[in-house]
């Protein structure tokens, strides 16, 4: 039989008490939730951790509010009750593209949209439309609450701001109103079950034949995920044309995203496909903005 | 990693259901799901394919959800509901996706099929009529290096019917 994969398995019956386990065990433990990146990073050695503090049971599994209000989304809701939620489907599909494409169903069953921020991978589909969406992150510590913007909170690859003694509760999507157009471009070799060579998530805001407001979140071309600023900035306030949607490609791809070498891409390959996927991302958003298929 | 003395004393009982017996096993909290079923109930249809939750071989159904076992930990057991491939023959009868795996020739080696037949179980259960789409979607998690996956997908579609007949007859 395999060796057992930590030496303490704790389950706290409430944040507070799982922040004093967290406190009185430091960094020697490890917050577990779904489970579906940390068990293959405890299984291959990556952490260490003597204790797990299981937090899947604590009540932080919920989907709360509207588009127009904005939601509440509890870290520990399940892809598949995302991906499932009637309320979502409704209301902001975007959230639910990215819920449907994460891993396979049975991943789906498990991972938590909390697990899918606090592991900071680049490439995380969760991350890649709610830093479109400007969401934030509620982070309760010792010390209290803080909230804080999704697109700050990671730092690098596994790296977020979290400390040791800290656990992010909530995710907060802030309201759109009408008219708004969202997408989510996710491009892998397989259809299914493969991680992103490029993500790109779109929400843009129109004001007739302008954009009145545009953000274009870029995955996997970066440390973590990022903002295409300069071909934000290019579109801001700009007649809507097929030649704008070229250079913010073209901007994007070139000054906004780095690349990498790795194994599910080159470095070169990442750079076309991010022109061509930011492009058909913005096209995307802004036909569902004009009242095309949402 | 230490060679397994001295940790008799983080095993625990564990209360939970498996294939609709009620029964306390005495496990590791921190081991994983799989390994508590092959090496400590001897339930040994469940199969590690990858161990990292790719392949699917481990699908158990736990709680009517189809999850790879191999990444789940041993506390999720407590007050479980789980169903393993051993548990899905009712009076010396085969399940009708067993039995649609047959008659479509669905299984070559047969290292995938108890994770196929979990997860096929839980889809039906969840949605009995799906369509060719949804059946594919369904099955993203599940590899199987044999077949190519057109018997597997006929099997359903057979399971489908036999179901239906099943549930008409009772």
């Amino acid at each position: 039989m395999n060796a057992p994969l930590a030496k303490e398995m704790h389950e706290p019956k409430s944040v507070d008490e799982a922040i004093a386990l967290l406190q009185e065990k430091g960094k020697e433990a490890a917050l577990i939730a779904g489970g579906t990146d940390l068990v293959i990073k405890l299984k291959e050695g990556v952490i260490e951790p003597i204790a797990l503090v299981d937090i899947l049971k604590l009540p932080l599994n919920y989907i709360k509010g509207s588009r127009v209000r904005g939601f509440q989304i509890g870290a520990t809701t399940s892809a598949k009750e995302i991906g499932n939620s009637s309320l979502l489907k409704k209301e902001l599909p975007l959230l639910v593209d990215a819920a449907i494409h994460l891993g396979g169903p049975q991943t789906q069953e498990v991972a938590t949209i909390g697990g899918n921020i606090c592991n900071a991978s680049p490439c995380a589909n969760f991350t890649n439309v709610l830093v479109a969406l400007e969401a934030s992150v509620k982070i309760q510590s010792p010390e209290g609450e803080r909230v804080t913007l999704l697109k700050d909170f990671s730092r690098g690859p596994g790296v977020t701001e979290l400390d040791a003694s800290e656990i992010m509760t909530e995710i907060q999507i802030p309201g759109i109103e009408d008219p708004y157009g969202t997408s989510y471009v996710k491009h892998t070799l397989r259809k299914e079950m493969d991680i992103a060579i490029v993500g790109v998530a779109v929400l843009v805001l129109p004001d007739g034949n302008r954009v009145r407001k545009i953000r274009i979140a870029l995955g996997s071309v970066g440390a973590t995920v990022l903002l295409a600023e300069n071909a934000q900035r290019v579109m801001q306030g700009q007649v809507f044309t097929p030649h704008l949607v070229e250079t913010a490609g073209r901007l994007a791809a070139e000054k906004d995203a780095s690349y990498i070498d790795d194994v599910r891409s080159s470095a070169t390959y990442r750079k076309i496909i991010t022109d061509k996927a930011v492009k058909r991302a913005v096209e995307k958003a802004w036909t569902m903005a004009k009242g095309g298929k949402k | 990693m230490d060679n397994g003395k001295g940790r008799e004393k983080m095993k625990k009982d564990i209360h939970c259901i498996v294939n609709g017996r009620k029964i306390t096993v005495t496990a590791d909290p921190c081991s994983t799901v799989l390994d508590v079923l092959r090496d400590v109930l001897h339930l040994t249809g469940t199969k590690e394919g990858c161990g990292t939750g790719d392949c699917g071989a481990c699908t158990i159904i736990w709680n009517g959800k189809a999850v790879n076992s191999c990444l789940l930990l041993a506390n999720r057991m407590e007050g479980a509901d789980i169903w393993t491939i051993e548990g899905l023959m009712k009076d010396e009868k085969l399940h009708p996706i067993q039995e649609a795996f047959i008659e479509e020739g669905a299984t070559q080696c047969g290292f995938c099929t108890p994770g196929f037949i979990m997860r096929i179980k839980a889809l039906l259960d969840e949605n009995p009529r799906p369509s060719d789409d949804e059946i594919v979607q369904g099955l993203v998690g599940n590899i199987c290096r044999c077949t190519g996956y057109k018997s597997i997908l006929a099997a359903v579609k057979c399971a489908v019917k036999k179901i239906k007949v099943m549930k008409a007859l009772s």
